[in-house]
C-alpha cells in the first residue's frame, strides 16, 4: 500500500466566522465553531431559551444582543412581510437600522391601541354612504371598498378606494371608481392575492345567494389617477354552492380558503373549500376539504391566515342561532389538512365571558397574532372592546408536544387591550383591514346602535366612519 | 491489509461492488468507506474532483476525526443515501412519501437519543470538519432539541462554559430579560 493522503488539520475549520476573537478559551472547542453555526441553533429556539443563552456568559451576551440577530428573530415570529415593511417605511425616516431587539420587546408586551377618527367631515367632499357587510382591503398601497348593505336592506355595487402610501394618519381622500361591476351584494368576502383583489360570493336585496368570483386590479396612472378594474374569473371545476356571510382569507398569494356562510333557503353551511388561482389569475379552480371533526356550520364568523402558514377561524353564528367563541386552527401546507380545535375554558379568562361574538372583524396584526374587534354577542348587544388573540404558543400538529403543560399554553392565548385615543361606537358587521406591516389597521362602517328607535329589523343604523388603530411603537 | 486499529467494513449501499477508499482516523481506525458515502464529505469530494485526481484506493489520514466519530458518521451517511433513495423511489405517492419521512424519524430519533452532550459535541466538530451539510443540520437542530427550554445553568454545563458576570451583572441581565419569561414554568 502506498503511502496515503493526509487531510490537512486546523483546529478552527469550516468556516471560520467571527473574526478575530473567535478563539476563545471559555467553552469546549465546541463554542469555537463558526458563529454562524451559534447563530442557526439560536434561530431554532424559543424567546426565553435564546436569552438563558445571553446569560451564559459575556461572549455569549453579546452574540445575543445584536440588533441582526434580532431582525432575523422578527422576521421568523413575525413574517417577513412585516419585516420588510417595516423596513421599507423606515427608510423614509432615515434611520440607520430598526433597534429590533427593542422593537421585539415592545411589540410582545404590547397592552393597548390607540384609535383616531378618519372621517373628513368637510361636507364638499363625497363620502361613501354608511353600510355594513360591505368588503374593505388594504392593497397596493390604496384603500379598497366595495359593496355592502344599507338603509332599507337594500345592496351596493359601488368600488371606492382611496390613496394611503406611507402617510398612515391622514384624512382619507374617497374616490368613487366604479359602479355596478360587480353586481350589488353584502355578506361576500374580498382577499388579498398579491397585487390583486379576490371577491366571492354575498347575497342581493332580492335575498339571492352568489358563487361567482371576481379579480380587482388597482392601477395609478400619472393622467387618470386611480382606476380598479374588476372581471370575472374562470372556474374551471366544481364550485361551492352560493352564499353569504360565510369567511375567508388568502394564504400565500394564489390559494383562498372559505368557510361556512348561508347558503340556499337561509341554511347555515359549515364546508371548507380551497380556490387555486392560475399564475396569470385568469383561472381557478376549487377543491374541497373533507376532514373530520372540522368547525360546524356557521355565519358571521372570520378565518384569518397567521404567517403564511396558519388559519385561524373564530366565533360566529351557529345552526341553533347561537354565538359562538371556539377557534378551530387549520396548519398548512401540511400533506393532509386538519382542522383542529383548541379548547379553552371562558372563566380562566379574564372577561373572558364577553368572547363569543358574531359581526367581528379578525385582522392579523404586527407580532403574528390576531385583533379580535366590534361585533355583536346573542343579545344582539354590539361590542367595542379590542382583543388579541395569540396562538403561537400552540404547537402544529406535527410537532412533537413539548414540556409546555396545557395552562401555559394557554395562558397567553387571549388578551383583552386597552383602547386609548378617539373611542369609536360599539359596532358589528363592519370590516378592518390592515397595512402590510399590521401596524396600522382601518375600520369603517357597520351597524351601530340607533339613538332614536330601538333596535328591531327596521331600526338598523347603518355607520359611515372610517378610524383608524394603531399599535403605539416608540422606533 | 494489516492495521491495529479497528478495520471496519461499511456494508455497500448497492449490491454490486462498490468503489471504496481507505479512511484512517488520528486514534488508528482504519475504515472502509464506499464511494457515495465518502462524497458526501465535501472535504474528501473536493479533494478529489477541484484537485482532478484519480479516484483510486489510496488510503486518507483524517488528523481531526476519531473513530467512534467516524463510524457514527458512515451509519448516518449511508442511512440517509438509503433514505434519499427511498424517497425518490415514493415520489408521487403520498402514503409512501409519508412512510419513508417517518421512517426517517424514527432513526433520527433513535441515533440522536443515543448520543451523549460530550458526544453529540464531537460529531458537530468532526461534521463540521468533514463538511457535511445535511449531517451538520441534523446534529444543531439536535443541539437546539437539548438546550431548549434549560435553564442557564444547564445551558453552561452543556457548552463547558465559564461564568464570567459579576453576580451584579448577572442581577441586572437577569431583570431586563424578565420580560420573556412571564409565564414559562422554571426548568
Amino acid at each position: 500500500m502506498n503511502a496515503g493522503y493526509s487531510m490537512a488539520g486546523t483546529s478552527n475549520a469550516g468556516g471560520g466566522g467571527g473574526g478575530a476573537g473567535n478563539s476563545n478559551s471559555n467553552g469546549s472547542p465546541i463554542t469555537n465553531i463558526a458563529q454562524d453555526h451559534i447563530i442557526t441553533i439560536l434561530l431554532l429556539l424559543p424567546i426565553d431559551s435564546i436569552l438563558s443563552f445571553a446569560m451564559t456568559c459575556k461572549r455569549f451576551r453579546a452574540l445575543v444582543f445584536s440588533d441582526s440577530l434580532w431582525e432575523s428573530i422578527c422576521r421568523r415570529d413575525w413574517g417577513p412581510k412585516s419585516v420588510d415593511a417595516l423596513k421599507s417605511s423606515n427608510l423614509h425616516s432615515q434611520q440607520q437600522q430598526l433597534p429590533w431587539m427593542r422593537l421585539y420587546k415592545q411589540v410582545s408586551r404590547l397592552e393597548s391601541v390607540s384609535c383616531i377618527n378618519l372621517t373628513y367631515t368637510d361636507g364638499e367632499l363625497v363620502l361613501p354612504r354608511p353600510r355594513a357587510s360591505h368588503s374593505l382591503n388594504f392593497v397596493s398601497d390604496c384603500l379598497v371598498l366595495f359593496g355592502g348593505g344599507c338603509e332599507g336592506g337594500r345592496h351596493l355595487d359601488d368600488t371606492w378606494v382611496s390613496y394611503i402610501g406611507k402617510d398612515f394618519q391622514k384624512m382619507l381622500q374617497w374616490q368613487k371608481v366604479n359602479s355596478g361591476i360587480p353586481s350589488g351584494r353584502f355578506g361576500h368576502t374580498c382577499v388579498v392575492m398579491g397585487d390583486c383583489l379576490v371577491l366571492f360570493g354575498g347575497i342581493n336585496d332580492h335575498g339571492d345567494r352568489q358563487n361567482d368570483i371576481w379579480v380587482g386590479q388597482v392601477t395609478c396612472h400619472e393622467t387618470l389617477g386611480i382606476t380598479l378594474s374588476w372581471r370575472l374569473l374562470d372556474v374551471q371545476s366544481v364550485a361551492p354552492a352560493p352564499r353569504g356571510a360565510h369567511a375567508a382569507c388568502s394564504i400565500d398569494d394564489r390559494l383562498m380558503l372559505i368557510h361556512g356562510g348561508i347558503g340556499l333557503n337561509g341554511l347555515r353551511l359549515g364546508d371548507t373549500w380551497v380556490l387555486e388561482l392560475s399564475e396569470n389569475l385568469c383561472y381557478g379552480v376549487w377543491r374541497e376539504i373533507l376532514t373530520y371533526p372540522s368547525p360546524p356550520a356557521r355565519s358571521g364568523h372570520t378565518l384569518t391566515c397567521i404567517g403564511g402558514t396558519r388559519i385561524v377561524l373564530f366565533g360566529g353564528r351557529g345552526l341553533g342561532y347561537e354565538v359562538l367563541n371556539d377557534v378551530w386552527i387549520l396548519d398548512m401546507p401540511e400533506t393532509c389538512l386538519k382542522w383542529v380545535q383548541i379548547p379553552y375554558e371562558l372563566p380562566n379568562i379574564p372577561e373572558g365571558v364577553s368572547l363569543p361574538r358574531v359581526g367581528h372583524s379578525a385582522t392579523p396584526i404586527l407580532g403574528g397574532r390576531l385583533l379580535i374587534y366590534g361585533g355583536e354577542d346573542s343579545y344582539r348587544h354590539r361590542k367595542d372592546d379590542f382583543w388579541v388573540l395569540d396562538i403561537s404558543a400552540i404547537p402544529s400538529i406535527n410537532v412533537q408536544p413539548t414540556t409546555l403543560n396545557s395552562r401555559g399554553l394557554l395562558a397567553k392565548m387571549w388578551k383583552r387591550f386597552q383602547a386609548i385615543g378617539y373611542k369609536p361606537n360599539s359596532r358589528s358587521f363592519h370590516r378592518a383591514c390592515a397595512d402590510p406591516s399590521g401596524r396600522y389597521l382601518y375600520v369603517f362602517g357597520g351597524m351601530i346602535d340607533g339613538f332614536l328607535q330601538p333596535v328591531g329589523s327596521s331600526g338598523l343604523t347603518f355607520d359611515g366612519e372610517l378610524f383608524l388603530v394603531e399599535l403605539v411603537l416608540q422606533l | 491489509m494489516a492495521d491495529d486499529g479497528v478495520n471496519t467494513k461499511v456494508e455497500a449501499v448497492s449490491k454490486a461492488t462498490t468503489e471504496t477508499i481507505e479512511l484512517r482516523t488520528e486514534d488508528g481506525g482504519v475504515f472502509d468507506v464506499d464511494k457515495p458515502v465518502a462524497m458526501e464529505f465535501l472535504i474528501l469530494k473536493s479533494f478529489y474532483e477541484d484537485e482532478g485526481r484519480v479516484f483510486d484506493k489510496t488510503s486518507i489520514r483524517l488528523p481531526n476525526v476519531k473513530q467512534l466519530e467516524l463510524s457514527k458518521v458512515i451509519e448516518y451517511c449511508t442511512r440517509a443515501l438509503e433514505f434519499g433513495a427511498k424517497s425518490a423511489a415514493a415520489a408521487g405517492d403520498k402514503d409512501a412519501e409519508r412512510m419513508v419521512r417517518q421512517e426517517r424519524e424514527g432513526f433520527e430519533a433513535e441515533f440522536v437519543d443515543e448520543l451523549s452532550n460530550e458526544m453529540l459535541k464531537e460529531l458537530i466538530l468532526a461534521v463540521n470538519f468533514l463538511d457535511i451539510k445535511e449531517m451538520l443540520d441534523f446534529l444543531i437542530r439536535s443541539v437546539a432539541n437539548r438546550i431548549r427550554n434549560r435553564s442557564v445553568a444547564y445551558v453552561r454545563q452543556f457548552f463547558d462554559i465559564e461564568n464570567d458576570f459579576t453576580p451584579q451583572e448577572e442581577d441586572q441581565i437577569h431583570q431586563e430579560n424578565a420580560w420573556a419569561f412571564e409565564g414559562v414554568d422554571a426548568d
